[in-house]
This record gives structure tokens, sequence and C-alpha cells, in this order.
């Protein structure tokens, strides 16, 4: 990730730069902002700064960690990797910024990284999709308190926001901050794992489709044509309501019944690919077509299916947070995005924020995904202008 | 083009056939049964026996599937488990509402949708455009039953209790609990009345996705050979906009409509729970909860042969405007 406003450093910023060398040892980070190229220094240093508040102001759970439940222990080693690659990366860019900002231009992603950066708003959807993910991993150290457990005997229920409960408290006397905290792990991961399981599908069947033509075209076809078909939400209610609702089944329904679209468009690429000069050569060559799909033809479409993947991360999350407001989401001691908001409905005019800093954080997380999905789409797509 | 449509409609078929049948299959296969909703304590096994026979479950799922096949063929989709009543007037009763909303939504936004997105690519690159950009993107991103939680606060409970507007619209069903009495065409304003609020949070949500549309679909089409004649032989620009460019960047937003279609009949089913709105979505929703297995595969039935026929209709449509397009 690099900002392009910032450009080339000039002689005099040299020097700082050689100055903000010492401090970002301390600092990681804002040598990259000095030498204007913010949007990377400004997330390593919100990285750096973050995993070293967390580290300094829980220090006990943090310790205590290693031994933990398993969500402790992945949260200590996301902690440390979090410090060290905020480091290694700004000292990365650090080490290449004064010689020449030339030398970065490698590989076929650095016209598309340079595009994207331009766009201020998907960056900032890029860093808050960083972030989330970041402290979905580090939620254990993070909430200020532990999941599912009612903290009075109903005297504190239904709180107002204040200092002890930033976002108040519910019902039954639950913290809403730290419910919307481990809400964040349910919806991101139900989104990441839903959509690779539905892309991974999608582009296989796709590409088997566009390139093999034939009976096999015209199967997956007619099977692509039903799922499409489908009332999808429906299929969803029925599958969660009765079976027994848990994360892989709704991870599993999710991905499923998502993969068509991707099918469809990737083979919509495949069948223009496939009489290209390069796969013709392949194919003189005579490799295989497993060989000729996978290596030659699949890494050409994959523009346009990361761009439908990243959409889809956020129509996932939807989808999801609209089973959990039906009550079909995933049952455990901490409920999901969707069921918060289903819970403090009735509540809205005399506690809005049990639901309300749910809501919000279903809005932010889907529109920072939307945005980057956006900003991949222009840097990839060189149709319009 | 006569030819085209039966052939289409006869391969909808074998497309709606493997529709319902991956639906029996899921709705059957699945743990629970539905005669446990009349167990009672003083029930002897034989009786809770009698009652599975009665309701055809202690035969086989194969056997179930062909028997309740054949009876849809004949017009005859069973009794609903619990209503006491054919599953599929059940169904249709159901079915003008949810095409009412459904409809005033699609409406309202592709027009909506089509001014905002025609507007942004006309001042593409302006502040308005990345304004109206995020804006829609915005409502793009709202899950539709937080925006009716929002609209609901908004125009019903503190239009009507805190902030004392002249105008409030109900939140919830379709009419006042006083509707029996009123005249012909105070029964339509109550309609209408009640079709406000979930009608303009499903057009929302649904006309950010076609004025995100519309405007790319437009931009692709400015930056045309054709447009710069237009322009080069002195048109006004209003009139290369909208003769040359939206005609021409409206085509694939009748794909949109196809794809919309889906979503509408089952996708309304959060805002219609929100709202009470007794639609198709709101009745599967409960008749899950249920397991009242035949109203539920009348209304999946109908739902997968409405989509199909959108869709058919869209296909159609296409090749109506687009003289290009040769059905063969």
């Amino acid at each position: 990730m690099t900002d392009g406003g910032g450009g080339v450093p000039g002689a005099g910023t040299g020097s700082v730069i050689r100055h903000a060398a010492a401090l970002s040892v301390i600092l990681p980070g804002l040598a990259q902002i000095l030498a204007g190229r913010r949007a990377s220094g400004g997330f390593a240093l919100w990285v750096w700064v973050g995993c070293l508040s967390i580290l300094v102001l829980r220090w006990d759970v943090v310790l205590d960690a290693p031994l933990g439940p398993l969500d402790h222990r992945v949260a200590f080693v996301t902690l440390f990797a979090g410090l060290l690659g905020a480091w290694a990366w700004s000292f990365r860019a650090l080490r290449r910024t004064p010689r020449s900002p030339q030398a970065e231009v490698t590989g076929p992603w650095w016209p598309v990284a340079e595009s994207f950066s331009r766009s201020r708003l998907a960056v900032l959807g890029l860093v808050i999709v960083g972030t989330a993910y970041l402290v979905a991993l580090l939620v254990p150290f993070i909430a200020p308190y532990e999941p599912g457990i009612t903290a009075g005997f109903g005297s504190e229920g239904m709180l107002r926001p204040s200092l002890a409960h930033p976002f108040g408290t519910d019902r039954l006397a639950r913290d809403v901050f730290t419910m919307v905290l481990y809400g964040a792990r349910i919806s991101l991961s139900i989104g990441l794992i839903a959509v690779a399981i539905s892309v991974t599908i999608g582009t296989v069947l796709g590409a088997v489709s566009g390139y093999l033509g034939g009976w096999s075209d015209s199967v997956i076809m007619r099977v692509v044509d039903v799922v499409i078909a489908f009332p999808r939400l429906v299929l969803l209610i029925a599958v969660v309501a009765l079976f027994n609702s848990s994360l892989l089944l709704i991870i599993l329904v999710l991905g499923l019944t998502q993969w068509p679209t991707t099918t469809r468009l990737v083979r919509g690429e495949v069948l223009s690919l496939r009489e290209r000069d390069f796969v013709q050569a392949a194919r003189a060559l005579g490799y295989s077509r497993a060989r000729i799909i996978f290596r030659h033809i699949v890494p050409n479409v994959l523009a346009p299916v990361i761009v439908a993947a990243t959409l889809g991360i956020g129509d996932m999350i939807v989808l999801e947070a609209g089973l959990s407001y039906l009550g079909l989401g995933v049952q455990g001691d901490v409920p999901s995005w969707g069921a918060m908001v289903a819970d403090g409905q009735s509540n809205m005019l005399n506690a809005w924020w049990i639901s309300t800093f749910a809501g919000l954080a279903i809005v932010f997380t889907v529109l920072s995904f939307n945005l980057v999905g956006d900003g991949l789409r222009d840097a990839l797509d060189p149709h319009i202008e | 083009m006569t030819r085209y449509a039966i052939r289409r409609l006869l391969g909808a078929v074998p497309l709606i056939l493997g529709i319902i049948t991956v639906a029996f299959f899921v709705l059957h296969l699945a743990p629970g049964d539905p005669s446990l909703l009349y167990l009672h304590r003083n029930m002897s096994p034989e009786s809770l026996e009698h009652v599975r026979r009665s309701m055809g479950l202690d035969d086989p799922v194969l056997i179930r599937y062909v028997k309740w096949l054949a009876g849809v063929l004949r017009g005859d989709f069973q009794y609903s488990l619990t209503l006491d009543r054919p599953a599929l007037d059940v169904v249709l009763e159901r079915l003008p509402n949810t095409i009412l909303l459904s409809a005033t939504a699609i409406g309202g936004a592709f027009v909506v949708g089509v001014l905002v997105g025609v507007f942004q690519a006309v001042r593409h690159r302006s502040p308005v455009d990345s304004f109206l950009s995020v804006v829609t993107l915005f409502f793009y991103s709202m899950p539709s039953f937080w925006l009716a939680i929002i609209m609901v606060l908004t125009f019903s409970l503190f239009a009507r209790n805190v902030w004392d507007w002249p105008i409030w619209f109900p939140a919830s069903g379709i009419h006042s609990p006083d509707y029996e009495f009123l005249t012909g065409f105070e029964k339509l304003l109550d309609t209408a009345r009640h079709l406000v609020l979930p009608a303009t949070t499903l057009a929302l949500v649904l006309a950010a996705g076609v004025a995100r549309y519309v405007r790319s679909s437009m931009l692709e089409v400015i930056q045309q050979d054709f447009v710069r004649t237009a322009r080069a032989k002195g048109l006004p620009e209003r009139t290369v906009i909208f003769k040359h460019v939206l005609r021409n960047a409206l085509l694939p937003v009748i794909t949109l409509l196809g794809l919309y279609l889906p979503f509408l009949f089952s996708g309304a089913v959060l805002v219609e729970t929100v709202f009470a709105w007794p639609g198709m979505g709101l009745l599967v929703v409960e008749a899950i909860g249920r397991r009242d297995y035949p109203v539920v595969m009348a209304a999946t039935l109908i739902f997968a042969g409405l989509v199909v026929l959108g869709n058919l209709m869209a296909d159609l449509l296409y090749g109506l405007v687009d003289p290009r397009i040769r059905y063969d």
C-alpha cells in the first residue's frame, strides 16, 4: 500500500528522513508520513501504537494469554505479529524511499496499487477493513469485559453509555462495547470464509465450463440457472431454521449459494480468453487441459474475480446479519450484530444504544468492504478513463 | 419471438422442477416433525401415530415426494398443516400484498436510481458526483432491516410522539384497525399510508444499486464514437444525454430488473418482518418456523415461477428495445 499523493522526496526532505529514521525505531511509519506517504505510514503507526498500548495497558491479560484458551493464544500471536509487522514494513519502506522512488516499481500489481491509492476513500476503506480484522483477532485483549457475562444483578441493566461502559449495557447488563467487538469476529469470519468458498467453486466451475464447452458446459450452466433462480433467502432460512444452526453451517450455506454469479462472470471472461494467442501457444506446446486452465487462464481472470469477491464479502455480512436478525444466526453466548439489533429493537426509545452500535458496526464494515471493492474495480478495470 | 418465448417457457419446466425438488428434500430431510405441534401430554403413542398418518408423515420421503408432485400436477398443493386450509389458498391470499409492495418499490427505485445515476454521470468527477457516490454506496451497504428500523423510528414513533409532526406513517401492518368501517377512497388512502414506509425502505436500498449501475453504464456509453458524433454535429447537450446516451445506457438496466425480481420476492422477507407486512416473505418465515411444509413448498413454487417469468420478460423486453439482439 502506497500513497501516490506524496511523490518524490526532494533533496531537502532527504535529511529529514534520515533524522526520522532514528525516530522510527520508536514510532515506525513516521518516516513514511514525513516522506508524504501518509496512508501506508499512518497505518503502520496506527497498528504500532494500537498494539503497544494494548501491551502496556492490558499486560496482565497478555501475559496470561499463551496458556489461556485458543482465542487468547491467537490474539497473543497477532499482537506480536502486528508489532513486528509494523516495524518491518516501515523499515523496508524507509530503506527504499530516500534512494530512488522508482526502485519500488516492481511486479504486475504496482500500477494497481498506485491507481488504488489515488482514491482516498478506497484507502480509508482498506484501513478500516484492516483494523477491523486486527480488532477481531485481538478481541480478548481489547474488550473491557468477558463476553456473555452478566455484569450485575439487573441493577446494571440498560445503563447509558459512560466511561465504564462506552456503548452502555443491555437488558441483561452485558457490556454492549464488548458484545460489538466479539460480534465482529462472527461477521468478519463468515464473510471471508464464505466468500473464499464461493469464489473458489465459482472460478473453477466457470473456467472449466468456459474452456471445455460441450456437455460439461451445459451441465454446469443448468445447475447455475437452478441455483440463481432459487429463492435464496428462503433456502437459507429453511436450512438454518431446520438444522441445528452453527457457524460452520451458516458459512457453508452462504458459500454454497453464492458461487453461480462468479461462475457466470468467469465463464464469460474465459470464452474470450480461450481464443487468445497465448492460450493457443500453450495448447500447441501440448500442455494438459488442467494446466492450461489453472496456470494460463485462471490467473488472467483474477482481476474481476477479486473485485466481485471484495464486494461479495459485504453482501455476505449483510445476509448473515439479516439471518441473525430473524433469530436464525449463530447460537452461542456471544450474539452477532444482527441479533443485537433485533434484541434492542423494542427498547429503541428508552435505550437506543443497544441496537444502534451494532447497526452502525454492520453499516460501516460493509461500507468499508464496498469502498475497497469499488477502488479495486476502478484500479483494475481500465474501461473508464 | 413467440417461438423463442415458448422455447424458454418449456426450458423453464426442468428449471422449476429442479428448484422444487431441492426445496422438498431440504425441508423433508431436516430434523423435526410437524406432528409434534399437536403433541399433548395425555396423548397415547397410538394417537400420535394416527396424527402422523393423517398428515402423511409415515411414508418414506421419496413416496411423499412423488405423491406431492402428482398432487401439484393436478393443482392440489395439500392442506396447510397448521391453518386447516389449502396451502395454495394461504399463499395466494398473500401474493397481492407482496406484489403491491415489490412493484411500488421497484418502480420508485428505478425512477430515483436512473435520475441519480444520470445526474452523476453528467457531472462526472465533480464534487456532487463524489458526494452522491458516497451516499449511494452508503445506502447500498445498509442492511434493509436496519434502514427499516431507522424509518420506523423517524417517520412513525418520533414523528408522532416526540416531534408532533403533522404527517406520520403507520409502522406496521397493511390496514388500520378501523379499516372495515372506512369508505372506498379512505380504504385506498389507508393502505397507501401503510405502504409508504416499507416501500420507501425497499426502494432506497434498490435505488442505490440502480444508481451505481446506471452511472457506470452511462459513463461507458458517453465515451463511444456516436456520442462524439452527436456532439460534433452540434446537438444540444440535453438531447445528446437523453436521446443518445441514456437510451443506450438503460439497456443493461433491463437485465438488472430481471436480477432484482428474485431479490424482491425473497429479499423483501426482512422488510416484511420489520413492518409486519402480510406478504409472502413473512408467510414463509412463519411457515418454516411451524414446519408447515405444504405452505413453504407452495410458496417456493410460486417464487420460482415468478422469477423464471420475470427473467423471461426481461429478456424479451431487451430484444424489444435493442434491435441488435436476435432470437434464433
